[in-house]
C-alpha cells in the first residue's frame, strides 16, 4: 500500500508539474528539463524496486512451497518404516501436500486474502478465475487428490511412487513459466 | 499491482462527479409473486401454505438500512423450532437485529428477539417479555441444548457483541448468564452448536465468528463495490478481517474455558465463519465439527477420541468444491441422501454459483456430487441461506429444502442482471439420488417471495409431517405448513438423555419396509438457525418399523423392535 501512495505521489506531482509549465514562460535556467530527468529516473528507481519486490515475493512463496513439499517427503518417508504411526505421518503428508496446493497454510492464506483485496494480485487461473503464484487450477486440483489419495492409502501402497508422483506434480507445479 | 493502481483512479473519478445513486429499492414484507399458470402436477404433489400471521408470529425481524452498506446488514437472523416448556410442542424463537437509518447513518430501533409458546391448537402467544428473553443486542443466530444438565433446554444466541447464553429456569423463565457461564463471545457470532467434544458427558460449544469490525464501521460504511459492472453494493467479506471462532470447553460446573487452542481448533486463517455443523461424521461414535466458511476454503475438524481434534478438511473433500475452489459457504446440513448410512453433507452459497452436496464416502472423505445429483442445475442462480435435509413427502428418503434471497437489494433496480432481491424458495425431491425441483409445484406457501435468510424444520401442529420456518429480512417470519397430502407413514423419535433433555449426537437407524434410515439429534442448524431436536422419518408404505438402534453419546445402544408408525415415539437413554 505505501508503495502505492508513492506512485500515487509521483503521478500527482508530475500532473500537477504540467499544468504549472502550461501557465509559466519557458524555464530559462533548464529547470523543467532537469525536473522531468529526475521524475523519470526516481520512477525508474521505483519500477525496479517494484519488479524486485514482486521477484522477491514469488521466491518466497517457493520457498514455502519447497518446506511444505520437503516436509510432506519426510512423512512419507517415515511412513514407509513407521507402522505403528504410519497413518498419522501419511495424513501429515496430506496436509503438507494441501498447503501447496493452496499456496500456503491458513496463515499464509490470510496474509495473501489481505493482499489481494488491497490489489496486489498475481495470476488468473483461466477457469476458477482465482489469484495464483505458482499453482494453477488444474495443478490444484492434481494436488488435492494426491493429498487424499496419499492420506487414505491403506498398507499396501506404494509409498515411494507416491513420493515420485509427489515430486513429479510439485515441480511441474514451480518450474517457471 | 495493476488492479491497485485501476481502483485508485476509479476512487478519484468517482470523487469527482456527483453522479445520482440508483435508484433505491424499497424494502418490505414478502410478497406473493405471479407465476404463469402450471399445469397440474400429478399426485400426490407437495403442498405448503404460508401461515405465520395466522399463527400469530408478527415479529418485524430488522436487518439494517434500506441500502444494506454494511455486510452486517446482509447476513439476516436465525431462528428455532424448540419445546423450551416441555410440553411436547415446539415453541419459536426468532433472532432480532437492529434498523438503521441512512444518511445520516444511525440507529432507528433495535429490534428485539422474542419467543413465542405453541398454544396446541395451530397458534402462538408471544411471552418474550414473560420468559425474559427479549434482548435487543444486534442479534444474528441460535442454537439449543441442555449445558447444565438440569433436564431443561437453554438457549445460545450470537450477537454482533457479547453473546447470550439464556439458561432455563424450568418455570417459563429463563437468566441470561453468557458472561458469567465464560461465553459471551464479543466478536460477530455466526452459526454455533453445543455437542459433547470430549465424551465427558456435558456439552461443550462450538462459535463460528464471522468479521471483525465495529457498530462504527458500520455506520461509516458505503457501497462502494460495483457488482456485475452494473450496481453499486457492499463491501465484503474480502478485506475485511476474518473473526476467529471459538471452541468452549464445559467445566462440568456451568461455567466454559476457551480451549480454541488446546483442542486444535485454532482459526488461523481468521476465515468468515457462518455455518456450524457438530456430527459424527464417520460414524465413530464421537463427534466432528465441520464449518462453513464465506469464501474461505471449509474446516472439517476431526474428532481424534480424546477431546481434541485434527483439521482435515484441506485433503478431505470437503474443504474446497471439485473445482478445487472455495465456495461462499453459508447454510449446512447433513443427513443421509443415497441410502449408504453415510451422512452426507449440504451447503449453499453465493449467487451464480451452486449449492453442494459432499457425498460421503467413509473415513472423511467426501466428494462433490452437486453435478450427478442435479443440484448444480437448480440452484446455481439463486443466493442461498437456510437449507436442510428433509422427508416432507414421507417417501422414505431426504429430500432438499432451500430458502433464498439476494444479498443486494439494489440487484432490483437492474433488470439486465436477471437477480431478484426477494427470491422463491426451493423444494427439490429425491429420485433415487438424484433432485428434482418440485418447488413450483409445492403450493402457495413455496410461491411466496422474501430475501430469506434463516431455516428451521420441525412438526410445530404435531401432524406428523415437517414444517418450515423461515427468517426474512426486514419481515415477519414465514411459516410453511406442510399440508401435504398423507401417502406414506411416519415415525418421530424424541431421545432424550438421562437427565430428560434431547440426547445431542444420539443417531438414530431405523429399518421399515427393508430400507434403513439414519438420522441425528444435533444443536445448531441451516444457516444460523436450530431444527427440532425429534427425529422424523418418512416410512413409505412400510406398515411397521422392524427395528431402531439407537447409538447414545458415551456408547450406549438401545434397539427396539416393530414399532408402529404415525407416532412420536420417545426414547429415554438407559
Amino acid at each position: 500500500m505505501r508503495l502505492l501512495f508513492c506512485v500515487a505521489l509521483v503521478g500527482a506531482l508530475a500532473v500537477g508539474g504540467r499544468d504549472v509549465r502550461a501557465e509559466q514562460p519557458a524555464d530559462p535556467g533548464g529547470r523543467e528539463s532537469a525536473s522531468a530527468k529526475s521524475a523519470a529516473a526516481t520512477y525508474e528507481r521505483l519500477a525496479t524496486t517494484i519488479i524486485e519486490l514482486n521477484a522477491t515475493e514469488d521466491e518466497l512463496v517457493k520457498s514455502i512451497l519447497i518446506g511444505y513439499e520437503t516436509t510432506a517427503q519426510r512423512h512419507l518417508r517415515i511412513a514407509g518404516f513407521n507402522a505403528e504411526r504410519r497413518g498419522a505421518h501419511l495424513e501429515a503428508a496430506a496436509a503438507q501436500i494441501a498447503n501447496i496446493a493452496n499456496e500456503g497454510d491458513k496463515s499464509i492464506q490470510a496474509v495473501r486474502q489481505r493482499l489481494a483485496k488491497a490489489g496486489h494480485t498475481h495470476n488468473t487461473d483461466a477457469e476458477t478465475k482465482e489469484d495464483y503464484i505458482w499453482i494453477d487450477g488444474k495443478e490444484k486440483k492434481a494436488l488435492l487428490d494426491l493429498a487424499s489419495k496419499i492420506a487414505r492409502a491403506d498398507k499396501d501402497a506404494d509409498l515411494s511412487a507416491l513420493a515420485a508422483e509427489l515430486t513429479k506434480t510439485f515441480d511441474a507445479a514451480v518450474k517457471p513459466e | 499491482m495493476r488492479r491497485l493502481c485501476l481502483l485508485v483512479l476509479a476512487t478519484a473519478w468517482l470523487g469527482c462527479g456527483e453522479a445520482a445513486p440508483p435508484p433505491v429499492p424499497k424494502v418490505g414484507p414478502p410478497v406473493i409473486k405471479a407465476e404463469a399458470a402450471a399445469p397440474p402436477p400429478p399426485a400426490p404433489s407437495p403442498r405448503f401454505s404460508e401461515v405465520a400471521r395466522e399463527a400469530g408470529l408478527a415479529t418485524v425481524l430488522y436487518a439494517g438500512g434500506p441500502d444494506k452498506d454494511h455486510i452486517l446488514e446482509s447476513t439476516g437472523t436465525g431462528c428455532a423450532f424448540v419445546d423450551y416448556d416441555g410440553d411436547g410442542r415446539l415453541d419459536v424463537f426468532l433472532v432480532n437485529s437492529w434498523a438503521l437509518d441512512e444518511d445520516p447513518s444511525r440507529v432507528r430501533l433495535k429490534g428485539r428477539n422474542a419467543l413465542y409458546r405453541n398454544k396446541g391448537d395451530g397458534t402462538f402467544e408471544d411471552v418474550t417479555e414473560r420468559a425474559g428473553v427479549g434482548d435487543d443486542s444486534w442479534g444474528c443466530g441460535v442454537s439449543a441444548g441442555d449445558y447444565d444438565g438440569d433436564g431443561l433446554v437453554d438457549l445460545y444466541v450470537t450477537n454482533f457483541g457479547p453473546n447470550l447464553l439464556y439458561r432455563n429456569k424450568g418455570d417459563g423463565t429463563f437468566e441470561e448468564v453468557g458472561a458469567k457461564a465464560g461465553v459471551a463471545d464479543p466478536g460477530w457470532g455466526a452459526g454455533s452448536a453445543f455437542f459433547d467434544a470430549d465424551g465427558d458427558g456435558d456439552l461443550d460449544l462450538y462459535v463460528a465468528n464471522y468479521i471483525e469490525c465495529t457498530m462504527e464501521e458500520v455506520l461509516a460504511a458505503r457501497r462502494t463495490t460495483t457488482w456485475r459492472d452494473m450496481v453499486k453494493v457492499l463491501d465484503g467479506p474480502f478485506g475485511l478481517r476474518g473473526g476467529r471462532d471459538r471452541f468452549y470447553r464445559n467445566n462440568g460446573d456451568g461455567t466454559f474455558t476457551d480451549a480454541t487452542d488446546a483442542v486444535g481448533m485454532t482459526d488461523a486463517a481468521e476465515s468468515y465463519g457462518l455455518g456450524v455443523l457438530a456430527a459424527d461424521l464417520d460414524g465413530d461414535g464421537d463427534v466432528d465439527v465441520f464449518v462453513a466458511n464465506d469464501s474461505n476454503p471449509n474446516f472439517l475438524y476431526r474428532n481424534d477420541g480424546d477431546g481434541s481434534f485434527t483439521e482435515v478438511g484441506a485433503w478431505s473433500g470437503i474443504g474446497l468444491n471439485a473445482r478445487g475452489s472455495a465456495q461462499a459457504d453459508m447454510g449446512v446440513d447433513a443427513a443421509d441422501y443415497d441410502g449408504d448410512l453415510l451422512q452426507d453433507v449440504l451447503t449453499t452459497t453465493f449467487a451464480q454459483d451452486n449449492a453442494t452436496i459432499y457425498r460421503n464416502e467413509g473415513d472423511l472423505t467426501f466428494q462433490d456430487v452437486a453435478i450427478p445429483t442435479g443440484l448444480k442445475a437448480i440452484t446455481h442462480h439463486a443466493l442461498k441461506w437456510g437449507c436442510a435435509f428433509l422427508d416432507h413427502d414421507h417417501d422414505a428418503d431426504v429430500d432438499v429444502v432451500i430458502v433464498n434471497g439476494h444479498l443486494y437489494p439494489q440487484v432490483d433496480s437492474s433488470p439486465d442482471l436477471k437477480e431478484t432481491y426477494r427470491q422463491l424458495p426451493f423444494l427439490l425431491r429425491n429420485d433415487g439420488g438424484k433432485f428434482v425441483d418440485v418447488s413450483r409445484d409445492a403450493g402457495p406457501g413455496f410461491q411466496v417471495a422474501a430475501s430469506a435468510r434463516g431455516l428451521a424444520v420441525g412438526d410445530y401442529d404435531d401432524d406428523g409431517d415437517l414444517d418450515l420456518l423461515i427468517t426474512a429480512m426486514d419481515s415477519p417470519p414465514l411459516l410453511l405448513r406442510n399440508d401435504t397430502p398423507r401417502t406414506g407413514g411416519w415415525l418421530k423419535l424424541r431421545l432424550l438423555n438421562k437427565a430428560g433433555a434431547p440426547a445431542i449426537n444420539a443417531r438414530a437407524v431405523i429399518t421399515a419396509g427393508g430400507k434403513s434410515q439414519i438420522r441425528e439429534v444435533r444443536s445448531g442448524s441451516s444457516h444460523q438457525s436450530q431444527n427440532s431436536f425429534d427425529l422424523h422419518f418418512g416410512l413409505a408404505r412400510a406398515d411397521s418399523v422392524e427395528r431402531i438402534e439407537i447409538a447414545w453419546p458415551g456408547g450406549q445402544t438401545t434397539t427396539l423392535k416393530d414399532v408402529k408408525p404415525d407416532q412420536t415415539l420417545t426414547v429415554r437413554q438407559p
